[in-house]
């Protein structure tokens, strides 16, 4: 590794560290929708005075739904605040009764309070499940002694949820299913279609935001954990590219036909998630009598054909070494190559003359340099030796790869 | 008495439980039409017909009091068949049959593509499924017919095994797109390996260790081998032979609450005694608005064991990616470059690299950048991309957008519209370069949830086309009906613009 490869990476996870050090997820707006809180309150002077959470919220504790209302209404806050309808100004003859206003900001007399809009938050909750366990109210809504009104940034984002729900392995026996919290439709997948907007993740779980390039890059996450994925997607969902028959508009864009040869020489994005290239490209490039044709019919590619897809001198032997000549380029890409033909074409030379399988002129040699002998040469042989049969006899003292 | 009451209600309770699940059906009918230029330059009609039908039964099993199914001993079934019919023409060559012998493409094909019973959840820690089931993991996106278990521990650890006889294209009802490359079924000259071998049984088995259960850490050990017995055993030839054998380990963490996720991914194909996959990253949360990710990947090309090509000479290629991503408001943009590096592996025959005076650079690389503007009633979109090195130039701009007319997302009229521009060129056959414009529209609208039909047109003008049309028609029921109440599913649908 080059020094410059060093720092590139050093920097890197310094980046990483500096925005790990200012960053701070805040809820999701999807989880909880924003609200209108049109109140002066302030929950660190009340916090500061001893009073229980439970004084003022006196339905949580045994609240079983996230669709509960536990904000105290005008009763409960009348408790210790006297209210004096008659004289919103708060000068009539109760001398504790306070001013509408300084509750309300902006009150006037005879005009309609401004009204506390708290949306019903996407996702399920069981206060009355946590007060039982003993988790304390700081636990979920952290800060909230420090701060005058409490707001959507009091509440808990998942990280902190996933500090307990561990998988019923933690003290608390919480679970970490999906569904725990998150709705699910009725196929048990999680709902993601809310009026205040798509559920999508953030990445700070398991670095898989779904941004707008995600769909180009999802194999890294899909392919460690395909569980994680199916919580959210059904396997007809990725199916119905991964098994495509149909082109996806947006990946395979205008014109693809035409180019799509570009990209699968340079093999981005991979079209072997996708397509296989012996079934789905070849059988293709078959019917459209774009193959040499050995193995099918005579179309115009053949060797002996009308027309040529490789230019001059691909199979000229005297220059194989030169970058134009099929071998190098079968070197660089060989996905490609097998696009279009099958392991016969290839046999027709490179097969050693001797073996069953021997229709090769040439005895051309397509291992890499060192292959006898190697550990490759070695593994291969211990476990199907009959592909190396295809060109070398029984005989053969290179099927021993040098032992 | 109240004894009585007690085991009435049981009774009650326990039938109704038995009988309570939820069932959907989906069809899905795509019909495409298309033209294709032929070996000889002419053009050749594609009408493809496909038909998909779906049934999945969910939650067969015990329901709490409210009817709700409960996280344990849950059973499903899950069924997704495809028919797919070739109504065009074939290119009407010189001596060529005009039925291809590709299992793919053949005029008319049935292929069950999964259908599995599954269990969830079996005594509070086994998930199992039985059946033809798909899989995806660092080996592979493959399918076999068996049964694959999986069992929770207590300690955050899960055992999975698996096993069964690999879909390959073989067995009845299968798709090919499962078969790993490298022996491609028919046209094989008779008594070759390949025919002697292409309808051979391909038994499978594959276990993993992983862990479950914990936040910061996931990580899974895994190894899989296929084989296949020898059919008409030639002198020389063992019984049986290995068509796959491969390890994996892949690993992700978490750091700082999430904002520095590192991951890792190894594969090593015991065939052929190669590192043929290794990819690392990490996506650093720079704000809540701002990310990073950068990611190394190396891929090096393996085949099925039958197939020659694991003993050519073949170079892996070295990929570095970093992409930023941001999220402002309404706003969503993201910008990635790439560079690689093939890696040479001359053969003794030919000797040529990389450094062969006039062969195409070892290094390559391009990117890409965009930006999505979500509107109330659609979204308006702008991506823009370029590449160069080894298999030639593209670079191009598209516009694209979508705009709810009538109703809601799930029930309503939608348009969608994509103009592109694209430059390209191949570096080997240079024949092969053009400017070409293209328009794709599309309409969808669903009549109520569950019932939607669409229709999406492309029409291309390069120099190689004056006019180059494609037609995609859609129809796509699914219904949904269960204890807790009918309603429509979700439809698939495709468009014109993401």
């Amino acid at each position: 590794m080059s020094r410059a490869q060093k720092s590139t990476i050093v920097l890197f996870f310094v980046a990483a560290a500096a925005g790990a050090a200012s960053a701070k997820a805040p809820p999701s707006e999807v989880i909880f929708p924003p609200q209108k809180l049109p109140l002066t309150f302030s929950h660190a002077r009340h916090l500061a005075k001893k009073i229980d959470c439970d004084f003022c919220h006196e339905k949580a504790p045994g609240s079983r739904s996230s669709a509960d209302d536990l904000i105290p209404n005008e009763e409960v806050c009348a408790t210790c605040h006297p209210i004096d309808h008659q004289h919103p100004d708060g000068a009539g003859a109760k001398p504790s009764a306070m001013p509408c206003a300084s509750c309300h900001p902006g009150f006037v007399a005879g005009k309609e309070v401004a009204r506390v809009v708290m949306p019903t938050p996407n996702l399920r909750f069981d206060h009355q499940a946590h007060v039982s366990r003993g988790v304390p109210c700081a636990r979920c809504h952290a800060g909230v002694e420090r701060v005058e009104l409490a707001s959507r940034a009091q509440l808990p984002n998942m990280d902190l949820c996933l500090g307990c729900h561990n998988s019923g392995r933690g003290k608390l026996d919480a679970p970490s299913r999906c569904a725990t919290c998150h709705v699910t439709t009725r196929d048990n997948t999680m709902e993601t279609s809310f009026p205040s907007g798509t559920l999508r993740p953030s990445g700070l779980l398991r670095g898989d935001a779904h941004t707008l390039d995600f769909r180009t890059r999802h194999a890294a996450v899909a392919r460690e954990d395909e569980k994680y994925c199916l919580n959210c997607h059904r396997q007809d969902y990725c199916q119905s590219c991964h098994n495509g028959v149909v082109k996806p508009f947006d990946f395979h864009g205008n014109d693809y036909v035409s180019r799509h040869g570009i990209d699968a020489r340079k093999n981005d994005p991979d079209c072997g998630s996708c397509h296989r290239r012996q079934s789905f490209c070849l059988g293709c490039h078959e019917r459209l009598g774009v193959t040499d044709g050995r193995t099918t019919a005579n179309t115009p590619f053949a060797p002996n054909g009308t027309r040529k897809f490789h230019p001059d001198g691909w199979a000229d032997p005297s220059a194989a070494h030169q970058p134009n000549h099929h071998a190098w380029q079968a070197q660089r890409n060989l996905r490609t190559c097998v696009s279009c033909h099958r392991q016969e074409t290839c046999l027709e030379c490179h097969a050693a003359q001797s073996g069953p399988g021997a229709t090769g002129k040439m005895s051309v040699n397509p291992h890499p340099m060192g292959w006898a002998g190697s550990q490759r040469c070695q593994a291969l042989a211990d476990r199907n030796v009959r592909v190396c049969l295809r060109c070398h006899a029984p005989s053969d003292p290179e099927l021993h790869c040098g032992r | 008495m109240r004894l009585r009451f007690a085991f009435a209600l049981a009774i009650s309770l326990s039938s109704t439980a038995a009988r309570a699940y939820d069932f959907e059906i989906s069809a899905e009918t795509v019909g495409q039409g298309y033209q294709l230029r032929a070996g000889d330059s002419t053009l050749v009609n594609r009408r493809r017909l496909t038909q998909y039908l779906g049934l999945d039964i969910f939650n067969v099993g015990p329901r709490d009091l409210l009817g709700r199914p409960l996280d344990r001993n849950q059973f499903y079934l899950a069924v997704s068949m495809r028919f797919e019919a070739e109504l065009g023409e074939y290119a009407t060559l010189q001596d060529l049959s005009g039925h291809t012998p590709q299992r793919e493409l053949f005029g008319e094909k049935f292929d069950l593509l999964y259908a599995y019973v599954g269990a969830r959840n079996l005594f509070g820690f086994v998930d199992a499924k039985l059946g033809r089931q798909l899989t995806v993991d660092l080996f592979d996106f493959y399918s076999f017919d068996g049964l694959s278990v999986e069992a929770k521990t207590p300690v955050h650890l899960a055992v999975e095994a698996w096993g069964g006889l690999n879909v390959s294209g073989a067995q009845p009802f299968d798709s090919p797109v499962y078969r790993t490359d490298g022996v491609a079924l028919g046209g094989n000259p008779t008594a070759s390996l390949g025919a002697r071998q292409e309808d051979a049984l391909e038994p499978t088995f594959g276990v993993a260790l992983k862990t479950i259960g914990l936040r910061d850490v996931q990580t899974r050990v895994s190894y899989l081998r296929t084989m296949s017995f020898t059919g008409d055993r030639q002198p020389g030839e063992p019984s049986s032979a290995v068509l796959d054998e491969k390890v994996a380990w892949t690993a992700r963490g978490r750091f700082f609450h999430g904002l520095l996720v590192p991951w890792f991914g190894f594969r090593y194909n015991l065939l052929v005694g190669r590192l043929d996959e290794l990819q690392a990253g990490a996506r650093v949360t720079l704000s809540p608005s701002h990310a990073l990710s950068a990611e190394y990947v190396f891929a090096a090309p393996t085949f099925d064991g039958d197939s020659i090509w694991n003993v050519f000479g073949s170079q892996a290629f070295n990929d570095a990616r970093l992409t930023y991503d941001a999220t402002l408001g309404r706003l969503r943009l993201f910008a990635r470059g790439f560079v690689r590096l093939f890696s040479d592996e001359p053969t003794s025959s030919s000797g040529a690299t990389s450094q062969t005076a006039g062969a195409p650079s070892a290094l390559s690389g391009g990117g890409s950048a965009g930006a999505r503007l979500d509107l109330g009633r659609g979204f308006a979109r702008v991506d823009g991309y370029y590449e160069d090195g080894y298999g030639g130039t593209k670079g191009g701009v598209d516009l694209s957008g979508r705009f709810l007319v009538l109703g809601d997302w799930l029930s309503g009229l939608v348009l969608d519209g994509r103009i592109s521009y694209v430059h390209f060129r191949d570096d080997s056959r240079t024949i092969v370069n053009a400017d070409s414009l293209g328009l794709q529209g599309g309409v969808r609208y669903s009549f109520w949830r569950g019932l939607t039909a669409q229709l999406a047109v492309e029409e291309n003008v390069n120099r190689f086309y004056s006019s180059q049309l494609r037609v995609l028609a859609l129809l796509d029921v699914s219904f949904f009906l269960g204890s807790r109440g009918a309603g429509f599913a979700r439809p698939r649908a495709w468009s014109p613009a993401r």
